[in-house]
Parts: structure tokens; C-alpha cells; sequence
């Protein structure tokens, strides 16, 4: 099954974006082709160098950069949503493919499944 | 013409519906009640009901609401019981959040459980499951 996720929360407003992306490695580890859009408040998710300690939480990219072991390797981020944050320049935690509307809409398409967290 | 959709809709389909949505935080969590209905209504199936994240609220069989408002975990539960669903409470999001049963209290030497005996506790193996195996799925959520 090609899954393709749309990640559209923010990394620590909540648990959700934790919990989104233990599906993702849920879909994953069950051998499906797994591909991730971070698309709305979901692009603050890939920012490099993200210091939780004051935040007391789990810091979210060391999930991310275990995707490469359960080989995700298609990680796009939503230009739009970066620009309109302006985020143009900041470093990401892991390698993702800018992508407009009309790539997530072609992403779609391919899709088997499409889950949107 | 058969249009955009590529199944015959006429045919009964099995539906997987997720929701992540608390029973009090977000009204999907009540839309997703609805469409559960009416799923059934129109002689589909419901091959899964995940509740997941917040959803997880929606097991607690002592969710206590006034009188004139509607008590969202209840209705849920007797849904599922009364169609003899497959409804399944992700235990990580359960435990995390005091929702558990009798395995888990014992495992966890807690005072009490509180999960529905409408519903289960499993991994997300099983929503991958259901996603697989079903027609067509979706989220309810925030």
C-alpha cells in the first residue's frame, strides 16, 4: 500500500504531531511505502535545531531522523506554508523536497491511502 | 458516466473510520458519531473503529455529563454495542490518558479500570489492518 501522510500540526502545542508521526512509523514498520507531507503548521516540525529542554519534552526530530531506518525517504514540505511563515531560509532537520499544490495534489492522486493528522 | 469515483457506489463498502478528536475538545468527535450512523443506515460496514490521540476519551465508561447535554462516550459506547462493532481504544494513547482495563490495571497494579466493555485495547497495528483491509477510510479530528 503507497500511504501518504499530510502532517499539518505543530511539533508541541500538543501530543498530536508525536502521535501522528508513531503512525507514521506504525505504517511503516508493517512494510507499507509510507510518503509525508508537512503542509501548515506541520513545516515547524522539520526546523533543525530544536531545544525542548525548557519545554521538557521529547524533542520531535530525533523521530526524524529515524525515518531513513524504516526507509522513508519521500519527505516533502509545502512551500506555501513555509513562505507565509517565513521560513525560507532556516535549516531542516532532514532532507524534504519543497513541493507546491500541485505536487501534493499529484501525491495524492498516487496515493492508496490518505491520512491527514 | 461514471464520473470521478472509481468504485461503483451502489455497492455496500466496508469503511474504517479513525477518530482523534476528545469527546469534548472538538465536534468531530460527534460528527464522526453521525457518520458512523449512517454508514450503518445505508447497509455499509464499518470494518473499524479506531480512537486514537484524544479520541481515547471516548472509551471511559464513567463519563458523567448533565442532564441536558449530550454524553458523547455513552452514545458512542451503545452505538458500537448495539451493532456489535469492532472499536478498538489504541492502548498507547489509552494508557497515557487513564484509560485502561482490567489486563492493564493488573499489569500496572492500578486501583481501578475504566475502559467500555464495548471496546478494546490494541496497538496501531490494528488501524494499519484496517486501512488495508477496508474499501475506503477516514479521520475525524481537529
Amino acid at each position: 500500500m503507497n500511504c501518504l501522510f499530510l502532517l499539518r500540526h505543530s511539533p508541541y502545542g500538543s501530543s498530536l504531531a508525536r502521535e501522528a508521526l508513531d503512525m507514521v512509523l506504525a505504517f511503516a514498520a508493517f512494510g507499507h511505502t509510507v510518503r509525508i507531507v508537512f503542509i501548515g503548521d506541520g513545516v515547524y516540525q522539520l526546523l533543525d535545531n530544536q531545544d525542548t529542554t525548557d519545554l521538557q519534552q521529547k524533542n520531535i526530530s530525533k523521530t526524524l531522523t529515524a525515518f531513513s531506518l524504516y526507509d522513508i525517504n519521500d519527505v516533502f514540505i509545502d512551500r506555501a506554508s513555509i513562505q507565509q511563515r517565513g521560513l525560507e531560509h532556516r535549516r531542516l532537520a532532514i532532507t524534504a523536497r519543497n513541493a507546491d499544490s500541485h505536487a501534493i495534489q499529484q501525491l495524492i492522486q498516487e496515493a492508496d491511502s490518505v491520512i491527514s493528522l | 458516466m461514471r464520473g470521478l469515483f472509481v468504485c461503483d457506489i451502489t455497492m455496500p463498502r466496508s469503511i474504517a473510520i479513525m477518530i482523534t478528536a476528545s469527546a469534548h475538545g472538538a465536534a468531530s468527535s460527534q460528527t464522526a458519531l453521525a457518520f458512523a450512523r449512517a454508514v450503518i443506515e445505508r447497509g455499509d460496514s464499518l470494518q473499524c473503529l479506531f480512537f486514537y490521540h484524544e479520541a481515547a476519551s471516548l472509551g471511559s465508561a464513567l463519563a458523567i455529563t448533565p442532564q441536558d447535554e449530550i454524553n458523547l462516550p455513552q452514545s458512542w459506547q451503545a452505538f458500537i454495542a448495539d451493532n456489535q462493532l469492532e472499536a478498538i481504544v489504541c492502548i498507547a494513547s489509552g494508557l497515557k490518558r487513564g484509560i485502561i482495563n482490567a489486563q492493564e490495571q493488573a499489569r500496572y497494579e492500578k486501583t481501578a479500570f475504566n475502559l467500555s466493555p464495548a471496546m478494546a485495547l490494541e496497538g496501531l497495528g490494528q488501524w494499519v489492518e484496517a486501512v488495508r483491509l477496508a474499501d475506503q477510510h477516514i479521520v475525524f479530528g481537529n
